[in-house]
This record gives C-alpha cells, sequence and structure tokens, in this order.
C-alpha cells in the first residue's frame, strides 16, 4: 500500500484538528495559569508562578483536595467491591436468560444522563420530608436524615448516588470475565465442598487479573471528573463545602468568580492526577509499543 | 453437601433480588410522582402510588417548555457526532495501522496523549478556544471540536492489527483504490469495534453536562441534560412536572437499551476486553 | 486537492486564534425586523410580566422583536459573564443585579446609559437603586425596583391561627411567637416557625441589626469590612440564638437538602414566618393558588432597637452590552421600560417595591400593593448598602454562620474573625 495523495488527505487533516482542539487547548491552559486573568478586562497582569504560590495556601482548593480524594477512593473502593460481588453471583447462573436479566438490571441507570437521575434524587430520593429514603427509615421506625443538608453525611450520599448510576458498567466488565471462566473449574471445587468466599478468592479472582486492573485504572480516573451530581444533586457545594470537589472548583473560579487563571493552575493539578494514573495504566497493560 | 450448595445459591439469589429492588426503586419512585399532583407530593402523606393519577405534569412539560426542541437538539448532536466519529476513527485507525509513512509512531504516541486529557481540566481553554472561533452558544461549539476521537482511532487500530494478512492480499492483486480497500474490506471487518465505540459515543455525548453548560446560553439550542437542570431549577416548586420531565428524558433511552441489550453489553465488553 | 484545502483551512484556524480581533462583524442591514434578545432570571410572574410589555412594545415598534431567554437564578451570574466575553451569543439587554453590575461595568463590557437620561434616572429614583449600577460618574444600567429584603415577612394565617398566636409587633414578641409556632417531630421540623435561614436574610439582618446598633460594618471609603465590633459580635449571637437555642428554624436553607425554599415551605404550610422581600407574594398566589389576606399575609418584621436603619443594595436593573449591535432599539426597549405608566405596572406584578419615588408616592400603586405599605413607610430608613459584590459577601456570611450553628468554632470571636478575613479576601480581589 503506497497511496501517498490517500495516507496525506487523512494524516494532514488530523494533524490539524488535533493541534487545534487539543495541543493549543493545553497550551492556552498552561499559559493562562502565569497571569491573573479574567477574560472581561483588556489588560491581564502575569504573575508569574503567584497562582501556584496561592494553591498551598488557599483552604478551599485543600477542602477540595481532600473531599475530591475522599470521594475516588471510596467510591471507587466501594464501587469494585460491590461490582465484583454482583458480577460473581450473576456468573454462577447456568441460564443465558437470568444472566442478562440481572445484567440489564444494574445497567440501566448507566444509560440514564447523570443529571436527569440527579435531579431524581436531589429531588424525589434524598429531599428529608417527601424523600422516599427518610419514607423507608420512618417505616422501619427509625429517625429522618437529611442527606443532601448535613456536611457529615452529604459525601456518603453523593457516594451512594454514584454507585447507583456507575456500578451496572463494572458488573458487565466483570461479568464478561468471569464468563470467560469455564465452569468445570468451579464445578470440581463444588465436589470438594468448598465455600464460596473461597472459590471467589482462588479461582475467579486470579483469572480476573487483568480486567481488574483495566477496570480499576479506568473506573479511577472517571471519577476524578464527576462534575454533574455535584452540581446538580447539593446547593452550591453543600453546607461548609462540604461537598466541594476539585471539578466544581475549576468550574466556579472561572465561570463565578471571574478567575480564570487561577482556575487555569487548579486545572493543572487535576490534569497531573489523571496524566499519572493513565500513564500507570499504559505501562501495566503494555500496549503494544514496538513497532 | 448438596445442603451446602443450595443454601450457598439460596443467598446468591436472595442478595441479588434485593440489590436489584434497591436499583429498581427510583425509577418507580420517578414514575410514582410524575403522575401524582405537586400537592399531592408536598402537602399529603406519602404514598408508594399515586391517589389520584394525573397527567398535569407531563402536559406542563410539553406546553410550557420547547421540550421536542431540546430533544433534537440531543439527537442532532449525538447522531452528527457518533457517525462522524466513527468515520474518522476508522479511517485513521486504519491508516495508522496498514501504512508505512514518516512520523507514523510519533503521531500514534501523540494520539495516545491525548487520550489521556481530562475534558474536565480543559473546561476553560475550550471555553476561550471555542469564544475566539465565535462558536459560542452555536450547537457547532458541541460538535465539531469531537470529532476526532482519540480513543475511538486507538481501539480501531488495534482491531485493524489484529485482521489476518490474506484479507487484503486479493485487493491488492486487483490494484484496487485504498478507498475502496476501506469500505469493501476494513469496514465490514471491524463491526464489533464499530459497535462498541458507537454506543461509547452515543453515551457519553447523550449524556455531557459539563460541555453544554459552558458553551451553550439559549433555551432553544440546550441539549437534554441541560435543559433538565434548568427546568428543575425554573419549577422548583412543581415537582410533577420536574419528575415528568426526567421521566421524558429517561423512560426512551432506557427502552432503546433493553431492546438492543445484548448489542450494548457486548460492545462494553470489547472495549475493556482490549 | 484536499491537501490545498486542508492547509488553507489550517491557516484560517490559526488566523482566527493569533488574530483574537476584539471588533464585532458588521451586521447585515437589510429590511428584516431588528431582533433583540433580552435576559432575565427565572420567576414565573416577572417573566409573564416581561413578556406583555415585550408585546406592548413590540405593538409600538413593529419593526422590532425582542426575545426573552430565561435561567435559573443559580446559573444566571455565570451565564451572563460568559456571555460578555463572547462577541456573539450573548443578549443585546441584560436584567442585571445591582451586586454584579459592580464586576461588569469596570470592563467595559456594558454600554453607557445617555448622560441625558441617566441624569433623569438619577432624579427620580432612590440611592440606593443605582448605587452599584455607577462607576467613575457613569451610568451603566437603569434600576427597575428598590430592592428590599430587610423589614417584611410572609406570615401563614392558618398556622397562626391554629397555635392561637398573631402578628408578632416587637422583637422579642417575634422570638416568643415563632418558639410557640414552632412544631416538631422528634428532631424533624413539622412547622417552622420563624426561618430566616436563607440565601439573603441572614446576611441583610446581620448588617441591619450592627446598624441599629448605631454600628458600622464597613469603613467610610468602602476598602474595608469590619466585622469584629461588639456590634456585629452582638448581632450575630442574636441571629445564631434562633437557631441553636430557641430552634425555631434549622439550617436547610442554606445547606440544601430540603425540597423547597422557605417561603414555598411558608406557601406548603411548613413554615409559619418567613422574611423575604415582596418578591415572592406574587409566586404564592400564582403557583400556590393562596389568597393574600386569607391565606397569608405580608406583614412588617418589628425592629430589633428602636433605631430604624438597614442596608439596601441594589438590586434588579436594566443593562445594555457593549456588543450589542442593535444598542439603539435596546435604548429605546429601556426607555420605554422606564416610562411611569409600564414599570408602575411591572412593579406591580412583580411585587416589587419601585425604584421611582413618583411611583412608590402614587396612590394608583398603593391601592393595587396595600401590604407593601409595611415597606414603603421605611424605605428612608435605608442607607446604600456598599460597592462591593453583595453575592459574595453573603457566601462567606452564610458559610461563617452555617458554621457557628453547627459548632465548628469555639467562640463567636473565632467566627467573626474568619468572616473578616475572607470578606475583606473578595473586597481586595477587585
Amino acid at each position: 500500500m503506497k497511496n501517498k495523495k490517500f495516507i496525506y488527505s487523512v494524516i494532514i487533516p488530523t494533524v490539524v484538528f488535533m493541534f487545534i482542539f487539543i495541543v493549543i487547548p493545553i497550551g492556552i491552559g498552561l499559559a493562562i495559569s502565569f497571569f491573573n486573568y479574567n477574560p472581561l478586562r483588556d489588560n491581564n497582569a502575569f504573575v508569574g508562578f503567584e497562582n501556584f504560590v496561592k494553591l498551598l495556601k488557599d483552604k478551599e482548593f485543600l477542602v477540595a483536595m481532600k473531599n475530591t480524594f475522599v470521594f475516588v477512593f471510596g467510591t471507587v473502593f466501594l464501587n469494585i467491591c460491590l461490582s465484583l460481588a454482583l458480577a460473581y453471583f450473576i456468573s454462577r447462573f447456568k441460564s443465558n436468560k437470568v444472566r442478562s436479566l440481572f445484567r440489564m438490571i444494574f445497567f440501566l441507570p448507566c444509560i440514564a444522563p447523570v443529571v436527569a437521575t440527579s435531579v431524581v434524587f436531589s429531588r424525589s430520593i434524598f429531599p428529608t420530608d417527601t424523600g422516599l429514603l427518610n419514607m423507608g427509615l420512618n417505616a422501619l421506625g427509625l429517625g429522618s436524615v437529611n442527606w443532601l443538608g448535613d456536611p457529615n453525611v452529604l459525601m456518603i450520599s453523593v457516594i451512594v448516588y454514584t454507585l447507583w448510576v456507575d456500578v451496572g458498567y463494572n458488573i458487565i466488565l466483570f461479568s464478561a470475565g468471569m464468563d470467560g471462566i469455564p465452569n468445570h473449574i468451579y464445578e470440581a471445587s463444588d465436589l470438594d465442598n468448598t465455600s464460596e468466599f473461597r472459590k471467589f478468592f482462588k479461582i475467579t479472582l486470579p483469572l480476573l487479573g487483568r480486567t481488574f486492573q483495566f477496570v480499576l485504572v479506568q473506573t479511577l480516573i472517571s471519577h476524578f471528573q464527576m462534575f454533574a451530581q455535584f452540581s446538580v444533586l447539593i446547593l452550591k457545594d453543600g453546607s461548609k463545602n462540604s461537598g466541594l470537589v476539585l471539578s466544581r472548583y475549576i468550574y466556579k473560579t472561572a465561570f463565578e468568580h471571574k478567575d480564570m487563571g487561577y482556575a487555569s493552575a487548579v486545572s493543572l493539578v487535576l490534569f497531573i492526577i489523571i496524566m499519572i494514573l493513565s500513564f500507570i495504566e499504559q505501562k501495566k497493560t503494555q500496549v503494544d509499543w514496538e513497532y | 453437601m448438596k445442603k451446602d450448595i443450595k443454601i450457598s445459591k439460596m443467598i446468591r439469589i436472595v442478595c441479588l433480588v434485593v440489590f436489584s429492588l434497591l436499583f429498581l426503586a427510583p425509577y418507580f419512585w420517578m414514575l410514582s410522582n410524575s403522575f401524582k399532583s405537586t400537592s399531592e407530593i408536598l402537602l399529603e402523606p406519602q404514598h408508594l402510588l399515586p391517589t389520584k393519577f394525573t397527567l398535569a405534569g407531563y402536559i406542563k412539560v410539553l406546553t410550557k417548555s420547547p421540550f421536542f426542541r431540546w430533544l433534537l437538539n440531543s439527537l442532532f448532536i449525538t447522531i452528527i457526532d457518533t457517525v462522524v466519529i466513527l468515520f474518522t476513527s476508522s479511517i485513521i485507525g486504519f491508516v495508522l495501522s496498514k501504512y508505512r509513512f514518516k512520523l507514523r509512531k510519533t503521531m500514534f504516541y501523540i494520539i495516545l496523549l491525548t487520550m489521556m486529557v481530562p475534558a474536565t481540566a480543559m473546561m476553560i481553554p475550550n471555553f476561550l478556544l471555542i469564544s475566539t472561533l465565535g462558536w459560542y452558544d452555536k450547537l457547532i461549539a458541541l460538535i465539531v471540536p469531537t470529532f476526532f476521537n482519540a480513543f475511538g482511532i486507538f481501539l480501531c487500530k488495534q482491531y485493524i492489527d489484529d485482521l489476518p494478512k490474506e484479507l487484503f492480499e486479493s485487493a491488492m492483486l486487483d490494484n484496487a483504490s485504498d478507498l475502496k480497500i476501506y469500505f469493501k474490506i476494513v469496514l465490514p471487518s471491524i463491526k464489533p469495534a464499530i459497535g462498541s465505540l458507537a454506543i461509547f459515543t452515543f453515551l457519553a455525548l447523550w449524556n455531557d453536562y459539563l460541555t453544554p453548560l459552558i458553551m451553550l446560553n439559549s433555551a432553544k439550542n440546550m441539549t437534554l441534560p441541560l435543559a433538565l437542570s434548568f427546568f428543575s431549577a425554573q419549577h422548583m416548586s412543581d415537582l410533577s412536572a420536574t419528575m415528568a420531565a426526567a421521566s421524558l428524558i429517561m423512560i426512551p433511552a432506557s427502552a432503546i437499551f433493553i431492546l438492543f441489550q445484548n448489542q450494548f453489553i457486548k460492545g462494553i465488553t470489547m472495549s475493556g476486553m482490549k | 486537492m484536499k491537501k490545498i484545502i486542508s492547509a488553507i483551512m489550517a491557516i484560517l484556524f490559526l488566523v482566527n486564534i493569533a488574530g483574537c480581533s476584539k471588533g464585532s462583524s458588521t451586521s447585515q442591514k437589510s429590511d428584516k425586523k431588528v431582533v433583540l434578545k433580552m435576559w432575565a432570571h427565572q420567576n414565573e410572574p416577572w417573566n409573564n410580566a416581561y413578556k406583555d410589555i415585550i408585546a406592548n412594545f413590540e405593538k409600538e415598534n413593529p419593526n422590532i422583536r425582542v426575545e426573552l431567554e430565561t435561567f435559573p437564578y443559580n446559573d444566571f451570574e455565570s451565564k451572563v459573564q460568559t456571555s460578555l466575553i463572547n462577541k456573539e451569543g450573548g443578549a443585546d439587554i441584560y436584567e442585571l443585579w445591582g451586586g454584579w453590575a459592580l464586576d461588569f461595568a469596570p470592563t467595559g463590557a456594558l454600554k453607557e446609559i445617555p448622560k441625558e437620561f441617566a441624569e433623569k434616572v438619577k432624579k427620580e429614583c432612590y440611592p440606593a437603586t443605582y448605587g452599584a449600577l455607577v462607576h467613575k460618574n457613569k451610568l451603566y444600567a437603569v434600576p427597575i425596583e428598590f430592592n428590599i429584603e430587610n423589614g417584611g415577612m410572609v406570615v401563614n394565617l392558618h398556622l397562626l391561627k391554629e397555635a392561637g398566636l398573631k402578628v408578632p409587633k416587637t422583637w422579642e414578641e417575634l422570638k416568643q411567637t415563632a418558639i410557640k409556632g414552632t412544631r416538631k417531630d422528634g428532631n424533624k421540623f413539622k412547622v417552622k416557625g420563624f426561618d430566616f435561614v436563607n440565601w439573603d436574610s441572614v446576611s441583610y439582618y446581620f448588617l441591619s441589626f450592627i446598624l441599629q446598633q448605631k454600628g458600622a460594618y464597613i469603613n467610610e471609603d468602602g476598602t474595608a469590612f469590619n466585622f469584629e465590633t461588639a456590634e456585629a459580635k452582638k448581632s450575630f449571637a442574636e441571629l445564631a440564638k434562633l437557631v441553636k437555642e430557641d430552634k425555631v428554624t434549622n439550617l436547610e436553607g442554606l445547606t440544601g437538602g430540603g425540597n423547597l425554599e422557605g417561603y414555598q415551605q411558608l406557601y406548603a404550610k411548613r413554615a409559619m414566618m418567613v422574611p423575604r422581600g415582596p418578591w415572592i407574594v406574587s409566586e404564592g398566589i400564582q403557583s400556590f393558588n393562596l389568597k393574600l389576606g386569607k391565606d397569608f399575609d405580608y406583614v412588617g418584621v418589628p425592629w430589633y432597637t428602636n433605631q430604624h436603619r438597614f442596608a439596601a443594595e441594589t438590586g434588579w436593573s436594566l443593562a445594555i452590552n457593549a456588543k450589542s449591535k442593535e444598542a439603539a432599539a435596546a435604548q429605546k426597549f429601556i426607555e420605554y421600560v422606564y416610562q411611569p405608566k409600564v414599570m408602575e405596572k411591572l412593579n406591580i406584578r412583580c411585587t416589587q417595591i419601585p425604584a421611582q419615588k413618583e411611583i412608590s408616592q402614587s396612590a394608583s400603586y398603593q391601592k393595587e400593593m396595600p401590604y407593601t405599605k409595611v415597606l414603603l413607610d421605611i424605605l428612608d430608613n435605608s442607607q446604600f448598602i456598599g460597592r462591593f459584590n453583595t453575592d459574595r459577601l453573603k457566601e462567606v456570611v452564610n458559610d461563617t454562620f452555617v458554621k457557628y450553628c453547627s459548632n465548628e468554632y469555639k467562640t463567636i470571636e473565632e467566627a467573626l474573625k474568619e468572616l473578616n478575613k475572607k470578606a475583606n479576601a473578595f473586597l481586595k480581589k477587585k
């Protein structure tokens, strides 16, 4: 295959496009983080590393960092546990119909826009006096909880919601991995009367190796960037900023407080976190780099 | 012996059924509330099902807001983008995989790198770029920047790498044009990858909230997720209408998914296994 | 061929990016109608009133069409800001909150109101209503209301009657009434006696209580806040006590988690007294189908001391985008709305206190809006709040208040020290 014309007519637009919509924005983002930048003004002062120095002293930023990490690691840990368990239970059914029924149920929330499900949760599930959750608690004779107003509970509520909306995805990935494990392996251990628990750790988990890594890193990357539920579910980032995460902090600083230079500095932090995670994954899965 | 297995099977089934009910409950509650009147939701003791069944919420959404316009915007953006992404990803993947040219490796590395660029961290420069291009508050701002998708290119390239050589040999002998090879040979043989990519891009675009939030302003240009968040803020005291709007957005998409669930699930697993 | 095209495309793109052209493209002159875009925040009665005004305006000016777009209040400021940055996609006319105009006017994003008209506005309106709209002696927007979040509250007459209580006349009475009217079920509020915990009221009453003690919260030239005075401490403690000890309401109005705003809860019979501006009355009548005087009433909030003072900020106004291609038509529209006949109707329908002195004193307005008397009587007790972004101040005051009420600080001094630090930080950041 030698047609130069064909190669160039595909490659040149690609390069130009990538340059405009990816390389240039990265450049812009880096550049304005050194300015006190408000696009409404005509003259924006160059401030050097001031924005980055400010980061270290900015309480709000530190709170956002803390919340982001609590949210990401809490959610991802629970997400992986839950999706592994449910996928395992599903994979042990012999009938294909039953398996796909359960997968479908768990995957339903992933289909809906996060905004839509957030609206449903914030207006119908979590509210203190008309919400389904407190109705359930009251029916069991327990007191009501202010799921979205109480700063100590807020993050738990967001984590519960995020699990609901995101677990189905990993269930499908894991159960696909598990479906690849031949049934006779399990049958052999069924005869030995091994407990389900041991079977899972002895047989299933080791055979899932690569899928597991992929799922873990992908879930981490996506959770670091979550934005919609933090905007819709929570009122003004929650009381005492208990629901403030990096993505929201960037948005708020740039588009509400009109300080785009500083917001770019915060973006860079998020950027670096995601980059590190991506590199770990690339190293681990060893994309074939050799040509 | 057998009994133990029975018990553990029972535990499994109970667990799954309980979780399934928990997962379906929000859907049930949303639908139930959407058929109640707002005063029933706010002023009366709560019941699981509407005491007086009403369509007022739905009527309000469909008459008081440009709901179909939002739906069309969303469909327009997602369909155009998905089609374009499928085309660009597969053809670039094909070129990267089967042709040899200068800087090929560099280019592939760069594409891999751009795959790692998080959209959330890019919101400010993207906004400034769109604003410079004069695309602010135009649908084009949501359409064009996503035309080339690094993940898609990567997926297609990997898939084309694995295609057997024999596929191409006869075409080479016929001296078929490159485009003909692409359309007649490459596309049909990478259907699974295309299907998987289609599902991914469609879902990502259909559900995107941040980009439209930053790039759009006019009600007439809004996509469904953005419109819904505005709608629920506007009708803060009208819960029935808010739930009706949410149902209208969620139910059709869910129905499509249930109809094509096998393709969906195949598509998702494909990307994970790669 | 394709190569050449893509090369040209690339060059065009780069020129576009590097150019950063600030000029606006010339609009095509044609016989078409002039189309004006107007943006407002979402509020059903207000939006309906605008629509009717627009319809009448279009009748008088058949060559102009006005398109109204509305946004949720919480997103509105950032939407206005992002649109002002852009050459296109913004509005010609903005309904602008005074506290934001401060940030926009110095950047040149808003068009100056012509001298002659500006003089007229300054002569005819209360000073607080345009205080924030002036920058270097030039006026950048035209006020439509006297924003007054102090001095008035809605009361749910059914709940008062059920508890055998009357509308309170003094601050002490109000506290007692609130305590008696509060109904709880375990830790859950069935009825909040006096729900002043909302985005506006905490800050306004805090400032007003300081002024009523003859204190000050900002220095003469408006360059520094001082919240560490004895007056501030007393005010803050008075408000916090209502939440922490008297428990007549909780923090939900600021922290979220409920389903409705405080005043909406009052309309839903879940709160007995809620202080807010008169703009909430129209919502009770239109969205909740309640009758003023039968189901609920709008009454005065008793003064804290006998020094009747409060701070008023510049409320909603109309401004023109400096980049507007139809500035003349936009100016025409604003002048049309400003006419007393039109403005009075708007004020009545939005249940606003008028910005124009003449309207607020007119018999026709007072006849339509008898319940605003409690506010009209105290307009002269107001002073302009100061030249700063009021939303940012509310943000820090509310945040400190929530923290203090949930026992995050050891002492009130500690709370006010932090409040002072944060408030001055954003004041300096201009």
